[in-house]
């Protein structure tokens, strides 16, 4: 499947976050052995980072969570109804161009009505089962 | 004893270090600057805010432009390159008519509105000529879309721009307070382009949708511009049922429609009903129905004002039923919870038609709306 520039750009950040979050906690374990070995200084310096960078990596990801969902909730596909005026036999497809609420099909499959388009919606994309 | 405090407050005081210094010496100046500069601070963050909004607008209305010129080149299979005209098509504008002297410019903005369909529509038929009247319909559309995308980027680059070489607070604070709601419409129209392009019934078409259930298997014919009437019996009383012609994108003129089956029936219309996409407020469902009294069309006004006129005239009362959207659901693909509250509002304007109409009287069922995507 093609993927849509915005994809890239939020699988980036993405990225680029964990790499933050994991430096900063490698500068987390660096700092408690600068403690270890009296370097208080170190320790000091070495915490404030890592918490700042942990803190901006969580917050991006968090953000990037959030912007994916909304692109995800957005994703809907269009559906066209069609149903036969005599026995009532029904189908659903995908919309194609063309497509136009009655709009005479042809003939039905299960009897010789006519198919008629009756509906025209669109549907939020359903997440697919696990 | 302020540096006893320091002490207390910075952890870095007791090391006694150059490090923990400059720190300190850090934490004053920022609380200095934030004091002296705090507002700067803020309309920098802001500007750089919008910016990126700004870039965002750019890229939608680059999207919506690009999709109109790759529709009109497949659907109008034009000669030359439509790209010179479809630009000055995306830079069109409308100048209303002067309000000092209010009398008659109701028929003065239609008489406008009208030039403007009429010229907007030759131009998009000259750069798709191929194009059949449902699909012209459509590409004129999709053409407007991207006209609405193209100004609001305009505009609020204009504000951007303003306010950053005047470094005024408020010009920025306001355009920052409305962009939100910008952005959504933005969102919404961007969305419907696809629809447009496509052909799909969007969620404004509810009206439309509506009307055609009781044209349905009737015999049609043209009233006024754009406009299909066809009449059905309900209970022995005449229903005459309109709507916009489709399934071309379409609005019609339903004020012109409506003046003329009255004029038609010499008047003797016992009710007018009016169903259309109303917004809804935030927290309401969409789809919801709601009936009221009053014209309910959109637009400028002199639809509005002309059905109005004429319900006043031969003293017809006029009800609406209105289905609640958000702009978003109106723009974009009509939404299935839309879609289903369709034969629930038939079963409403029925019963009003009972309630409110005896045997033998005529009345009018308009469903108002863009029609693409719906025929009748």
């Amino acid at each position: 499947m093609e993927r849509k520039p915005g994809e890239t750009y939020l699988y980036l950040a993405v990225v680029f976050s964990l790499l933050v979050l994991a430096y900063s906690l490698w500068v987390l374990y660096s700092s408690i052995s600068s403690y270890q070995e009296g370097q208080l200084e170190n320790f000091y310096f070495g915490i404030i980072a890592s918490f700042i960078g942990m803190g901006l990596a969580v917050s991006s990801l968090a953000a990037t969570r959030k912007r994916i969902l909304t692109i995800r909730s957005m994703a809907s596909r269009t559906l066209t109804t069609i149903l036969c005026g005599k026995c009532g036999f029904k189908m659903v497809r995908l919309f194609s161009v063309g497509d136009y609420i009655h709009k005479e099909i042809g003939k039905c499959q299960q009897c010789d009505g006519t198919m008629t388009i009756t509906s025209i919606y669109a549907e939020e994309m359903k997440k697919k089962p696990r | 004893m302020v540096s006893d405090i320091s002490l207390q407050l910075n952890p870095f005081a007791n090391q006694g270090g150059i490090l923990a210094q400059i720190i300190s010496a850090l934490m004053y100046l920022s609380f200095i600057l934030f004091i002296f500069f705090g507002q700067k601070i803020q309309l920098r963050m802001m500007l750089w805010e919008i910016d990126g909004t700004v870039k965002k607008l750019e890229f939608m209305r680059t999207e919506a432009k690009n999709l109109s010129l790759k529709t009109i080149k497949d659907i109008g299979k034009p000669k030359d390159d439509p790209t010179p005209t479809l630009n000055s098509l995306l830079e069109q504008f409308l100048l209303t008519p002067v309000e000092m002297d209010p009398a008659g410019i109701v028929w003065k903005l239609d008489h406008i509105l009208d030039v403007r369909d009429a010229k907007f529509k030759d131009d998009v038929r000259r750069i798709a000529p191929e194009a059949d009247e449902a699909r012209l319909n459509n590409l004129e559309n999709l053409v407007e879309a991207s006209l609405a995308l193209n100004t609001i980027y305009r505009v609020v680059k204009h504000f951007y721009l303003l306010g950053k070489k005047t470094s005024s607070f408020y010009v920025i604070l306001q355009l920052q307070m409305i962009l939100p709601i910008v952005m959504q419409e933005a969102e919404a129209i961007l969305g419907a382009t696809k629809a447009f392009s496509e052909g799909q019934p969007i969620g404004d078409g509810i009206g439309a949708l509506i009307a055609s259930k009781f044209m349905r298997g009737n015999e049609k014919r043209k009233v006024e511009k754009d406009i299909v009437v066809a009449e059905t019996l309900i209970e022995g009383r005449r229903v005459i049922a309109l709507k916009a012609e489709g399934p071309g994108g379409n609005v019609g003129k339903p004020g012109d429609a409506i003046r003329r089956i009255i004029e038609e029936n010499e008047g003797k219309i016992s009710m007018i009903v009016m169903v259309d996409a109303a917004m809804k407020f935030e927290g309401e469902n969409s789809g919801d129905i709601s009936e009221g009294i009053g014209a309910a069309i959109g637009g400028p006004g002199t639809e509005k004002y002309k059905i109005e006129q004429e319900a006043l005239k031969y003293k017809i009362p006029v009800y609406a039923i209105i289905i609640k959207e958000s702009t978003q659901d109106a723009y974009l693909p009509i939404k299935k919870e839309i879609v289903e509250s369709a034969d629930k509002v038939v079963e409403r304007i029925k019963k009003l038609i009972l309630e409110r109409t005896k045997e033998g009287e005529a009345l009018v069922v308009a469903g108002i709306g863009n029609t693409i995507g719906i025929a009748q």
